[in-house]
């Protein structure tokens, strides 16, 4: 039957029937003048969404994209012991941050994080955690950023809070850095380093006010503190990375005649799996870093009283952690960590600790955690157990960074 | 001084070196899928070397940006995106890429998603709702018409990038939709009315009146129709449930009712609940077909099927989401003749 039509038969009768269709049937017909509304206001919606047309008629599209992050923590310690240092044994808003970004102009964006941080008893504090100029065009790879940001020591640090992947920071982190982390007001430059091997080498410089709350007892030197990290960062196998880091910290204590040098060395390995067919449901993660600190004391000025009984000219506390996280299924994820570190001003004085935590998120945007973590101290030969609970949710648009740093 | 020497050395390793240069003649192309990867790829030619960020097996929605995949953002000179969100990962990777000639609103920063009509499109934003896309769903290049569409977005990104090559592109574009016109409709209809006008029909109301108009020897235009539309012509109508988003355009341009989706909202892992209710609502509507893609757990989709004796069909949704769908074409091949034969299992399947 077909053969008996000719292309040229059929090529006339589709060209009359089409010449008729659309002209004869469209304006005449109630279906029709229905498509052509419907068409002319689709044409309208995607005008304005390419931003063609006459899209943004105020200026509340440049209003920063704005997420409020809250974090609740129930924190419990059984024994009751050093509730002096355990002091938060209680239910707390610990931290809710505003986190604002935008672009300044084609060369330069801006980030603003302010927290407000329960520091003790229904007692809140409002600090500006981050807040930085970055640029964005600079050649040679390079970005330089302005302000105050969180530094880029190891693999951790920059974390925030809620982007965690364990109830609390590392022991070493809040020992040698406060319970923060280590924040600081000032340059950064970073590029990568371009090499004949096609690797991903990552090089960063920073050179910040001298004023660490912990690591130089909140003194405010003259001299800036610099830091430098360097990180490879390589595929291993199809769904496995391995980033492997090293830090290096330079402060000067001069509240003294001397001239104190604080220095901190580390290392931060992170290795993570997740299986490039199943990533939804299966990922393992393994972290670790180790520092070391290299501090003068100063015996005639008795900075370090009680290390002067031990009469070091100079001291090397330590400190690290390893953390493993399995994810179970779409929405659980279990761990362990273990901790070990000694005081920033005591060498003597070393805290250990082992702990586990079961993560489940709801959706991206809601997490709810329990953790536990027993702790042991050489100090007074004495454990406690702390156990947590922590709820933590996000609203407000949807930044492109990952709100948990280890999903 | 110390400082000042170690930041001059730094700067000067991080000058560009040799293993980032484009091949000569030919335009280094990333793309963020590998459906995107694939229309470039067909409109470029031999003029670019495309590479891909995700791979056909992998969930589209939550990349993890890799070392390697920030080295070959780096490596471009022009990036082509789904767009719509799909890639909300795509801004921490060009963070990591250090590439500033493809970030967002540079030339280098192609969205292939301009110029489409987004289903799906919210009608409140609210993350009650589950993880919506603001622009509507983005999974567009499930229908043939919109792919068509995106092939002018890279004709015209890859002319501005290469003027003296624009005829190049233009003819490139124009024998890769003939093709997917043939595939579409179906060769005969395609030269006698031509690809462009049945392109238009196909995407106004007046497709089926087309279809029923007579031509010769009292057929209709619809005895002619071959291809994809013609193949997946008997299983218009066909209910299906699917697991996410994902069918969305494709079920729209086959015209298969979705009535459910395994997650109870977008991007909301499926609850008891919710597979009790949708068991329900699949006896009740008689669904027999279950859509799912290769990145998706096959255990709930099972369950359902167990229960109201429908047929799971896992479909890779994306170039590479299984071996023999190594292009576009072959893709909508493999996906149109996997749904037609399990709507109508004694169906002859060309």
């Amino acid at each position: 039957m077909r053969t008996r039509i000719t292309k040229w038969t059929m090529s006339l009768a589709i060209m009359a029937a089409l010449a008729l269709l659309p002209e004869g049937n469209v304006r005449g017909d109630t279906e029709e003048g229905t498509e052509a509304r419907l068409r002319a206001l689709e044409d309208e919606v995607r005008s304005l969404r390419d931003g063609r047309g006459e899209a943004v008629s105020t200026q509340t599209g440049f209003n920063p994209r704005t997420t409020v992050f809250g974090d609740f923590l129930g924190k419990f310690n059984p024994g009751g012991r050093f509730r002096d240092r355990t002091g938060d044994d209680r239910f707390s808003l610990r931290e809710t941050e505003l986190d604002m970004r935008a672009s300044i102009d084609p060369y330069a964006k801006a980030v603003m994080i302010a927290a407000v941080r329960e520091e003790t008893a229904n007692s809140f504090e409002v600090e500006i955690e981050e807040g930085y100029l970055e640029t964005t065009s600079l050649p040679a790879s390079l970005t330089a950023r302005v302000g105050r940001f969180r530094q880029n020591l190891g693999a951790l640090n920059r974390a925030h809070m809620h982007d965690l992947p364990t109830p609390t920071r590392p022991l070493v982190h809040e020992k040698f850095f406060g319970d923060e982390g280590l924040s600081g007001t000032g340059a950064q430059v970073s590029g990568l380093v371009s090499n004949p091997w096609d690797q991903y080498l990552e090089w960063t410089a920073e050179l910040v006010n001298n004023d660490n709350d912990t690591l130089l007892d909140g003194t405010d030197g003259e001299d800036p503190a610099a830091l430098g990290h360097l990180k490879w960062f390589g595929d291993v196998t199809g769904g496995t990375t391995l980033e492997v880091g090293t830090s290096y910290l330079h402060g000067l204590r001069e509240d003294s005649p001397k001239h104190l040098t604080q220095q901190v060395y580390g290392v931060d390995v992170m290795a993570k799996w997740r299986p490039k067919r199943e990533g939804l449901y299966r990922s393992f993660l393994l972290q670790g870093e180790a520092y070391w600190a290299d501090r003068d004391v100063d015996d005639a000025t008795n900075l370090d009283a009680h290390l002067t009984v031990a009469s070091p000219k100079n001291a090397r506390p330590f400190g690290a952690y390893a953390l493993a996280q399995y994810q179970i299924d779409r929405r659980w994820y279990a761990g362990v960590r273990y901790d070990v570190s000694e005081e920033i001003g005591d060498v003597f004085d070393r805290e250990k600790a082992v702990g586990g935590f079961l993560s489940m998120y709801t959706s991206e945007f809601l997490r709810f955690r329990l953790g536990v973590e027993h702790h042991t101290r050489n100090n007074d030969r004495t454990d406690f157990d702390v156990a947590a609970l922590g709820v933590t949710w996000v609203f407000g648009t949807h930044p492109a960074e990952p709100y948990w740093v280890n999903r | 001084m110390h400082r000042i020497r170690f930041l001059r050395l730094m700067s000067v390793l991080s000058l560009p070196g040799a293993v980032f240069a484009a091949a000569p003649g030919r335009t280094r192309v990333v793309a963020t899928t590998t459906d995107a990867a694939s229309i470039v790829r067909a409109v470029g030619g031999d003029l670019v070397t495309v590479e891909s960020l995700v791979e056909g097996i992998q969930d589209p929605h939550t990349l993890a940006p890799t070392p390697s995949l920030m080295l070959k953002a780096r490596r471009a000179e022009v990036l082509f995106k789904i767009g719509l969100d799909l890639e909300l990962w795509l801004e921490p990777l060009l963070e990591g890429a250090r590439n500033p000639g493809i970030l967002p609103g540079r030339p280098g920063h192609i969205d292939l998603s301009r110029g489409i009509r987004p289903l799906d499109l919210p009608v409140r934003l609210d993350r009650a709702d589950g993880d919506v896309h603001p622009y509507g769903n983005p999974h567009i290049w499930l229908d043939p018409l919109n792919v068509r569409r995106m092939t002018r977005t890279v004709e015209e990104a890859l002319s501005r990038i290469r003027p003296d090559e624009s005829e190049t592109f233009a003819g490139n574009r124009e024998g890769f939709v003939r093709r997917l016109d043939e595939a579409l409709f179906g060769r005969t209809l395609v030269e006698a009315a031509g690809g462009d006008r049945l392109a238009d029909l196909l995407d106004s109301l007046a497709w089926e009146r087309f279809l029923e108009q007579t031509v010769a020897d009292g057929r209709g235009f619809g005895n002619l129709l071959g291809g994809w539309l013609g193949r997946m012509r008997p299983a218009r109508g066909t209910a299906v449930v699917e697991y996410h988003g994902t069918f969305a355009y494709f079920a729209h341009r086959f015209g298969l009712p979705v009535a459910g989706q395994i997650e109870p909202k977008p991007g909301i892992p499926p609850t008891a609940r919710h597979v009790h209710d949708l068991t329900g609502i699949m006896r009740e509507g008689d669904v027999r077909i279950i859509l799912s893609t290769v990145y998706y757990e096959t255990e709930v989709p099972r369950r359902l099927a167990e229960r109201t004796g429908a047929r799971v069909l896992v479909l890779p949704t994306s170039v590479g989401g299984t071996e023999e769908t190594t292009d576009y074409l072959t893709l909508m091949e493999t996906m149109t003749h996997a749904l037609s034969g399990a709507v109508m299992p004694e169906a002859p399947h060309e």
